[in-house]
């Protein structure tokens, strides 16, 4: 999949007057994600990058800019003759809760997508099919005929990822698919991923916050910043020998396990500003410790700092 | 679409919550007696016996009899049959219109959902027993436009419950989950989205046929109801009115007979109402 | 040394329409003056309502307090009456949420809000409350307080909502803070700042905290001491050090090993198997058995007792994981 200038601006209504102000959820976005690749999206609150995926989904539609699947530009999953293309695509949700319609079985949620399309030639061999993608999920037999709040948080969302596989997709787009999960859990549904990836040869966009998740399951990673990439990295180069500021402060952030590797004073300052309000230039500056003059005036581009890594940093394109 | 070990907690709801359970316990008696009507009516409501005219209470009649010398108690049995019939299909016809049309109002949006929801904003406008009188005062009286005229009134109203609910359903995630599964669009908001916004709309529609059995009452009482020598209720009551200092059982009976179901009603549907909110309680 | 808190074989229950939920079973631990204790768990290990217990929020009922004691500063607080416990809370024992805006009233200024708790606690007028409340915000370094306390709360992002309940919890000079899960709803960015202003609050005013998280990073990073829950029970409390080299608990050790590294890449993630007990039907015995893999006959029937097995290493479990086996 590739995206060209994607762009996705929303009206939001705001102060006690519900005066109308835009603001800009996905700023000119250009990814590329390979077949057979699991790309992370990660970033903070903001960053765009639920919306982004969600446009790759076709659940939204962008305001402007193009993106291609298998070569073929996307304007309207929605329409019949995409249907192929619908089939393909696919994604996980974050919350397991809502997720899944309260009102149907196991059986029903995964039968459902086969029926709508056109998949196994009665209902004996749909049966087959959901029974096979229920235990690739770690489900057994008994769980078909159950609603699902009569499921843990862990099992609804392998019955989501079950709803995701059933129909044979070629891309699978996972929304913080374990944010909501216990650690312990968590653990689970993310070495699933990773089974589930080699055995039906998917190729994946795993949204996450948690850095350590995209470590673990990523073949390269795309940061964000209040709707703009700021860096696209092969996995190793991003967490050895980050280039980007952010990326820095970001990985220095995250609390370790090792009481010994305790910091003495905070890593960052300040917050990521509001998206009604976004400082001129590069969004990072007002919080970057190497911010230079031109950072306040021109938004830098991403552009490449060796073969593993593109990011977007006038100190860091001086430097090279 | 059962939901089983629910169940349990519902009868647990049910037990403990005396009004639904008095309120079912009534409705379900005035419904069984106006299906059984023509079983268990000791006479024929339209018989008259005019020696007997204006008796108390009896043995042969034990509700007494009216000036024609109906008895009062078959006509009271009768009249449940009218009441609801009437009621419950007005209220039927009127959710299947209003939640359908609030419905897709509320998942389209824009443009529909403007003109759908300000011609209903109008119609809620006009107190519901003026609208009523105006409709039959156009189509005049009789029971097919009786049951127009309650339709009418009433549909606005579920057609608002039906779209604050859908409203709040259509953005849940298992709605783009039934798009990525290919759903279409009418498909999802009548498959998905509608099934999970019935417990209010339920809740609604036994409340509104208590208050339609007023609504008729009222309309009776001005003469716009059902017109005689059928048996209802409120028709009774209004021509028990001149006679009411003489032979007050000619009114009580009917009387007692609106109250309890109305009440009956409102008692279901409040304790309905507790039962199915707070809904499935997740983990 | 006398403890500012012990909490001793606390047993709680709640009454619902489902069936009794067997919140709490045996919660046992302690913290002394100055000391930060992080308690550990995940989805209903108990944490939150044994935070609730300690400063008596817990609606009663349906919670019913079956047994257990909640030693602080030398008396009971369970045995508190309503007045007494008013007192206490607020003014000793402070508590802040995890989401801010549901604990600030989106109506008021933060500076009606703070100076309100602040009067509330201490006999002062409202303009020396006012400027109690612009040293505290100082203090919890917010650049521009008088900016601040004009705003309302939804003005305010995540963490300066965070740090403004901080404020109003010290601003009244409490000895314990109670820390219910402070910094799941920030960015990890924010979160470091936060963590970093408790630390610093510990180190400047001595106050002694509870954190309640999920997290073990967050617990490695600022905790002393942790207790780390299961199923309604304390199932290891040590200081922190102690428990990243030596998590005797098979569930602690599991735990630890599920969490997936940042700084290096590895294959396959250690988990632990099954799910979280339901607490309206918990396990017999230990309500961890099911999912151990060290689990003895024992263990299905009695559920273990909280015992020292070293010095200031407490733990409860019939078959601890050995030492070799732990990693270092």
């Amino acid at each position: 999949m590739k995206t060209q200038d994607l762009r996705k601006e929303f009206q939001v209504r705001v102060g006690f007057l519900q005066k109308e102000r835009k603001i800009t959820a996905v700023d000119n976005v250009n990814l590329d994600i390979q077949q057979s690749e699991t790309v992370g999206l990660v970033g903070e609150s903001g960053c765009g990058k639920t919306t982004l995926g969600r446009i790759l989904a076709g659940l939204l539609p962008a305001t402007s800019g193009k993106f291609f699947y298998r070569g073929n530009e996307i304007t309207e999953i929605k329409k019949k003759k995409n249907k192929q293309i619908r089939r393909e695509i696919q994604m996980v949700f974050q919350d397991p809760f809502s997720s899944l319609n309260p009102r149907m079985t196991v059986s029903d949620i995964l039968s459902r997508p086969l029926k709508v399309f056109k998949i196994g030639k009665n209902a004996k061999e749909r049966t087959k099919i959901v029974l096979e993608t229920l235990e690739s999920v770690g489900m057994k037999t008994e769980h078909m005929s159950r609603y699902p709040h009569e499921f843990s948080g862990g099992q609804r969302q392998r019955i989501a990822v079950a709803r995701s596989l059933i129909v044979n997709p070629a891309f699978i787009i996972l929304d913080e698919p374990t944010s909501a999960l216990d650690v312990s859990v968590q653990s689970q549904i993310l070495n699933l991923m990773v089974d589930i990836k080699t055995n039906f040869q998917l190729t994946m966009l795993l949204i996450t916050h948690d850095l350590s998740v995209a470590r673990f399951q990523c073949d390269r990673i795309a940061v964000m910043y209040m709707g703009r990439i700021v860096v696209i990295s092969d996995k190793e180069a991003l967490f050895n020998s980050p280039a980007h500021p952010y990326t820095k402060i970001l990985l220095k952030s995250i609390p370790r396990t090792d009481p010994e590797q305790r910091r003495k004073k905070a890593i960052s300052t300040g917050e990521v500003p509001s998206l009604l309000n976004p400082p001129s230039g590069c969004y990072f500056a007002p919080r970057c410790p190497l911010k230079m003059d031109i950072c306040e005036t021109k938004a830098p581009e991403l552009k490449r700092v060796n073969e593993h890594q593109t990011c977007a940093c006038f100190a860091v394109e001086k430097e090279k | 679409m059962k939901y089983n070990n629910s169940m349990a907690i519902y009868w647990r709801r049910i037990s403990k919550n005396k009004m639904a359970a008095i309120g079912a316990l009534i409705v379900l008696f005035i419904v069984v007696i106006a299906i059984l009507a023509p079983v268990i009516s000791p006479y024929e409501p339209d018989a008259q016996d005019l020696y007997s005219s204006l008796t108390g209470p009896s043995k042969e009649h034990w509700f007494g009899t009216d000036i024609y010398g109906r008895d009062i108690l078959s006509r009271v049995i009768w009249g449940a049959r009218i009441s609801l019939s009437i009621s419950s299909l007005a209220v039927f016809l009127s959710i299947l219109i209003g939640v359908f049309l609030g419905a897709i109002a509320a998942y389209f949006g824009g443009i529909l959902d403007e003109i759908i929801m300000r011609f209903f904003d109008i119609l809620l406008s006009f107190p519901d027993i003026l609208l009523a009188i105006a409709i039959i005062a156009i189509l005049g009286p009789g029971r097919s436009n009786l049951i127009t005229a309650i339709t009418i009134y009433s549909i606005p109203q579920f057609a608002r419950i039906a779209r604050s609910t859908v409203v709040s359903e259509k953005t849940k995630e298992y709605v783009d989950a039934a798009r990525l599964s290919g759903e279409s669009e009418m498909n999802i908001l009548f498959r998905y989205v509608l099934p999970n916004s019935l417990s209010p709309i339920i809740v609604q529609g036994t409340l509104r046929i208590a208050y339609a059995i007023l609504i008729i009452s009222g309309l009776g009482f001005l003469g716009l109801g059902i017109q005689p020598p059928t048996p209802e209720w409120e028709t009774d009551l209004s021509i028990a009115r001149t006679y009411l200092r003489a032979s007050p059982h000619t009114g009580i009976f009917p009387g007692i007979a609106i109250f309890i179901t109305v009440m009956g009603f409102n008692f279901f549907g409040d304790g309905l109402n507790e039962i199915l909110n707070p809904r499935m309680k997740d983990r | 040394m006398e403890h500012l808190l012990e909490v001793k074989n606390l047993k709680i229950q709640f009454d619902t329409e489902e069936g009794t939920v067997y919140a709490l079973e045996n919660v046992s631990f302690h913290l002394n003056k100055g000391e930060i204790l992080g308690i550990i768990g995940e989805t209903g290990s108990g944490k939150s309502v044994t935070a609730s217990a300690i400063n008596r929020i817990l609606p009663v009922p349906p919670a019913r307090i079956v047994n257990g004691e909640i030693i602080f500063q030398g008396k009971d607080v369970l045995q508190y009456k309503r007045e007494e416990m008013n007192k206490i809370r607020g003014k000793k024992i402070s508590m802040i949420f995890q989401e801010p805006m549901t604990a600030l009233n989106p109506v008021f200024k933060i500076k009606e809000q703070m100076s309100d708790v602040i009067m509330h606690h201490q006999k002062v007028n409202r303009k020396n409350a006012v400027k109690q409340a612009t040293q505290m915000l100082e203090q919890v370094r917010i650049p521009d307080p008088e900016m601040v306390l004009d705003k309302f709360p939804h003005e305010l992002s995540g963490g300066m909502r965070q740090r403004v309940m901080i404020a109003t919890a010290l601003s009244c000079e409490a000895d314990l803070l109670i820390a219910d899960e402070p910094t799941t709803a920030l960015d990890v960015t924010t979160q470091d700042q936060i963590l970093a202003l408790i630390q610093e609050m510990r180190k400047n005013i001595d106050i002694s905290v509870i954190l309640i998280t999920h997290d073990f990073g967050v617990v490695a990073e600022i905790c002393d001491k942790v207790a780390v829950m299961y199923g309604g029970t304390v199932v290891e409390f040590t200081d922190i050090y102690t428990l990243t080299k030596k998590p005797y608990h098979p569930y602690s050790n599991g735990l630890l090993k599920a969490i997936p590294p940042v700084d290096k890449t590895i294959e396959k993630l250690n988990t632990i198997p099954g799910s979280v007990p339901n607490l309206l039907k918990p396990p017999t015995g230990c309500r961890f058995h099911p999912r151990c893999e060290n689990a003895l006959e024992k263990c299905k029937i009695d559920p273990p007792p909280l015992k020292e097995i070293e010095e200031n290493h407490f733990i409860a479990c019939y078959n601890p994981i050995k030492v070799g086996e732990n990693n270092g």
